[in-house]
């Protein structure tokens, strides 16, 4: 054979011949019982700072432990005589007029860690701060309801531990997912044979294995169902914009994916923190209203609730640096078209009593909310995916 | 343990660097053990790596879009290149593996490239001498001190990043300090700055002079003291030791061989002394451990491009492989660095993993967009231009392998559980040329594991 022959420029040169006989019994057999609902998780990484975010301007202790970042009543968007929201969240302002925004205060957990990636893991596994679970609460969703990968979507390059299971891991779409007909698994599956399946161990080859056989059933899934949805919606030109719009294909376009997941980063404001701060929240919100009027008009708001949760906030004390360090209890929103509690669902934050470090105590357990979101929109059983300790809330 | 099979030796290569010739694994096969791990470990050299010119970085970007913050990030993405690429040709290769290692445990993302080649430098220079060393230069590096705050850190106002991630990340290990060692320790280290050049120095008069206590021990601490109590603690040497372990033994973590390994750390952090008792234990050698590891992606890239002789003639094409695949070097996910293991991979990472030596060796080009925005315009939206600018050179592996059977270059390949091999048996006389062969053999599922 000739080298100009054989090297094809973007070929895939894996021969069939060499495809392993014993990947067809591990695509995933799982059923969905769809019931058009779905649910949106957008993660603010970095921590976002709460206090500014939803900023108590009547309450001196917020202008005495800020006295440089402290945002000034002038520059809120004013929700009541007490309440101001950061100028970054405009389009929140509509949402809050028209009832699709629930604001929950003091979100945490017990004996918060003010680490990111700690701190982040207990969201994502939905653990106790002192205990470490290997899956994730979107994860454990999956396998309850024995869903395959592509019922729960997120819209990044790689995948979330939160959407990761113990048998079922969620699909990370990135945005190669335009661009999924992808060779590899065409030709790694085309030859699959009906035995073998005791040959894969539990190890890591075994893992690789099921991931390209869940991934062939799942990109075939996805892409027939973005094809399905109106073309010429316009997003805002941001990475979340970009996110969010390949979301509300997949919604538009029906597919039975029950939780979708995307992020934002760059809140960890340790210095100079307004500016920044107010961009990202601006980015956040832009692509949140482009989102929300687009499965309005699509019919498709009535089945969505998005909720939007940062790692944790940020301490009360801002530090010399104009900026503020690692906190514990957090602002959360939720944003929907059946909400049963609007605008504020408890009270602000209690700034005269603080834990030893300095921090927000917190009020609500973010588990609690995980249950209500699972038990109350998605109707599935929350216990044997967050524990039977957090009851479900009122807010939906 | 004297000889070894050439699975064995293998094993040792991919883990203490990137893989083995054909020709390096029949000679290193007739030499004992403690010869090859004594021969890996032997003190060489280490280039420093260099920061490109402004002048040669400005070439690279259009004219109207020229300023300081894009200098740095072409600055940046050349050291990037520069590393991997002194990676792929170098032959200290257990110095580089172990760099690469602390450039994950010492994670580190700024923009200052300037600062990020000091710091590389650092490490490079002292992967594989004493961690007590390695942690102090580390800790006093312009990179680290700006990325987590530590000269914001004062009297009035401590600031608790560097306290926190020195405890977390880089020493004890979580569970094993509390909330109130992290103010104790955070107070310690202040006044710790830098200058204008980036030159580490104390200002005495914003450290803060209190008594503090930490582990037992009350007085008047400061950083550098903070540093020997961490040190004195097993803990630290179990840390660092189970991450070693996970990294270069197995996923899986044995606690009995990491109190084993800790004992040898502990007695003077010699990151040599450490690496030669693994490479020497029987354990390390035992069938379960060959094989059961997913590489990272620079792993897989530096593997490839060894046994190939690949060349890079631009740096775009490694940068945009290496974000597809989710490991950039001087690119840290977070402050932890990259946890490794089944986290490597999801199913749009695996999709290019697999593609990845078809795109190399074949010099084709990746279907795959950026999804940052801003930071990265490096990316070039038309897909013709998306290639690796690889060059390969063929007959310098086909050369090594000649009259190799098909099976023995599956075996010098492949380092997975034979069982699974039978699989492919059937097929070996099916394919006539070399490339196809090996081309099919790299993209199994087999060849990412190690």
């Amino acid at each position: 054979m000739k080298r100009r022959q054989f090297i094809k420029r973007t070929s895939f040169a894996t021969s069939a011949a060499f495809v392993p006989l014993f990947l067809k019994p591990f695509e995933s057999s799982g059923s969905i019982t769809f019931e058009g609902r779905n649910l949106v998780i957008i993660q603010l990484s970095g921590g976002n700072d709460g206090l500014n975010t939803l900023v108590p301007f009547n309450n001196d202790l917020y202008y005495q432990n800020r006295a440089k970042i402290g945002l000034p009543k002038s520059d809120l968007i004013l929700l009541n005589d007490e309440i101001g929201l950061n100028r970054g969240l405009m389009p929140f302002k509509r949402l809050y007029d028209q009832g699709h925004l629930a604001i929950i205060n003091s979100v945490g957990y017990p004996n918060p860690n003010r680490s990111h990636f700690r701190s982040m893991d207990i969201w994502h596994s939905a653990s106790d701060s002192d205990q470490y679970l290997s899956s994730g609460w979107i994860g454990r969703y999956l396998d309850a309801q024995c869903y395959p990968s592509h019922g729960a979507v997120e819209a990044t390059s790689s995948l979330s531990f939160a959407l990761k299971g113990e048998k079922v891991n969620g699909f990370a779409t990135g945005s190669s997912l335009g661009s999924m007909n992808n060779q590899i698994y065409n030709s790694l599956s085309k030859n699959f044979a009906e035995d073998g399946k005791e040959m894969l161990s539990e190890g890591n080859l075994g893992y690789l294995y099921k991931t390209i056989a869940d991934t062939h059933s799942s990109i075939a899934y996805l892409k027939g169902k973005m094809d399905q949805s109106p073309s010429g919606r316009e997003y805002p030109g941001t990475s979340l914009g970009r996110d969010l719009k390949l979301i509300a294909d997949l919604i538009i376009g029906g597919s039975e994916t029950s939780i979708y997941y995307a992020s934002l980063g760059g809140f960890d404001s340790h210095q100079n923190q307004s500016k920044t701060q107010e961009t990202r929240l601006s980015i956040y919100a832009d692509a949140v209203e482009s989102f929300v009027n687009d499965l309005t008009k699509n019919g498709k708001f009535k089945e969505t609730v998005i909720f939007t949760f940062s790692e944790f906030g940020r301490r009360v004390q801002e530090n010399a640096s104009e900026g503020t360090d690692h906190g514990t209890a957090n602002v959360a929103f939720v944003i929907g078209d059946n909400l049963k509690r609007q605008g504020l669902v408890n009270t602000m934050p209690d700034l005269s009593s603080l834990d030893q470090n300095g921090d927000l105590i917190y009020q609500v357990d973010f588990r609690a909310i995980y249950s209500t979101l699972l038990s109350k929109h998605l109707n599935v059983k929350h216990e044997s995916i967050i524990g039977g300790s957090f009851d479900p809330l009122d807010f939906l | 343990m004297g000889r070894m099979t050439q699975q064995q030796v293998k094993h040792l290569y991919w883990r203490a660097g990137f893989g083995i010739s054909n020709r390096e694994l029949k000679r290193a096969t007739k030499r004992g053990q403690a010869r090859l791990v004594k021969q890996l470990l032997k003190p060489r050299d280490v280039t420093q790596l260099q920061l490109r010119s402004e002048e040669f970085v400005k070439d690279e970007i259009p004219p109207k879009k020229i300023s300081p913050s894009r200098i740095k990030q072409q600055q940046k993405q050349y050291l990037n290149f520069d590393w991997l690429t002194e990676i792929i040709s170098s032959d200290y290769v257990l110095n580089e593996k172990m760099s690469l290692f602390w450039h994950g445990h010492f994670a580190c993302n700024i923009g200052n490239a300037h600062y990020l080649k000091d710091l590389v430098n650092t490490i490079r220079k002292n992967a594989l001498g004493n961690f007590d060393t390695l942690l102090r230069e580390v800790s006093k590096s312009p990179a680290i001190m700006q990325f987590l705050n530590t000269g914001q850190n004062q009297k009035e106002h401590p600031n608790e990043n560097f306290a926190r991630e020195l405890l977390e990340l880089f020493t004890l290990g979580i569970g094993n300090y509390t909330e109130e060692d992290i103010k104790e320790v955070a107070k310690a280290f202040t006044g710790w700055k830098t200058n204008k050049d980036g030159d580490f120095f104390v200002n005495t008069k914003q450290h803060d002079n209190s008594q503090k206590t930490f582990k037992g021990v009350t007085g008047n601490l400061d950083g550098d003291g903070i540093i020997d109590i961490i040190l004195e603690q097993k803990e630290t040497s179990i840390f660092i030791c189970q991450k070693i372990y996970k990294s270069f033994v197995n996923e899986q973590v044995d606690d009995k061989l990491v109190e084993l390994m800790a004992d040898v750390f502990r007695r003077n952090y010699n990151i040599s002394e450490l690496m030669e008792f693994i490479f020497t234990s029987d354990w390390f050698y035992s069938q379960n451990n060959i094989g059961c590891n997913i590489k990272s992606p620079i792993d897989l890239v530096v593997g490839l491009s060894k046994s190939f002789k690949v060349s890079y003639t631009k740096k775009d094409g490694l940068l945009r492989a290496q974000k597809a695949l989710n490991q950039r070097l001087f690119y840290p996910l977070n402050v932890a660095g990259w946890p490794g293991g089944k986290t490597w991979i999801d199913n749009s990472t695996l999709a290019y993993r697999l593609r990845l030596p078809s795109l190399i060796l074949n010099n084709g080009s990746l279907d795959w967009e950026d999804t940052d925005g801003d930071e990265d315009t490096f990316l070039e939206s038309d897909p013709s231009k998306r290639n690796l600018f690889s060059s390969v050179d063929w007959d310098f592996f086909k050369k090594d392998v000649k009259k190799l059977p098909h099976v023995e270059i599956l075996s010098l390949l492949l380092q997975s559980n034979p069982l699974t091999l039978q699989n492919y048996e059937y097929s070996f006389n099916q394919t006539d040329s070399i490339e196809e062969f090996t081309l099919a053999v790299l993209s199994l599922p087999e060849y990412q594991t190690y």
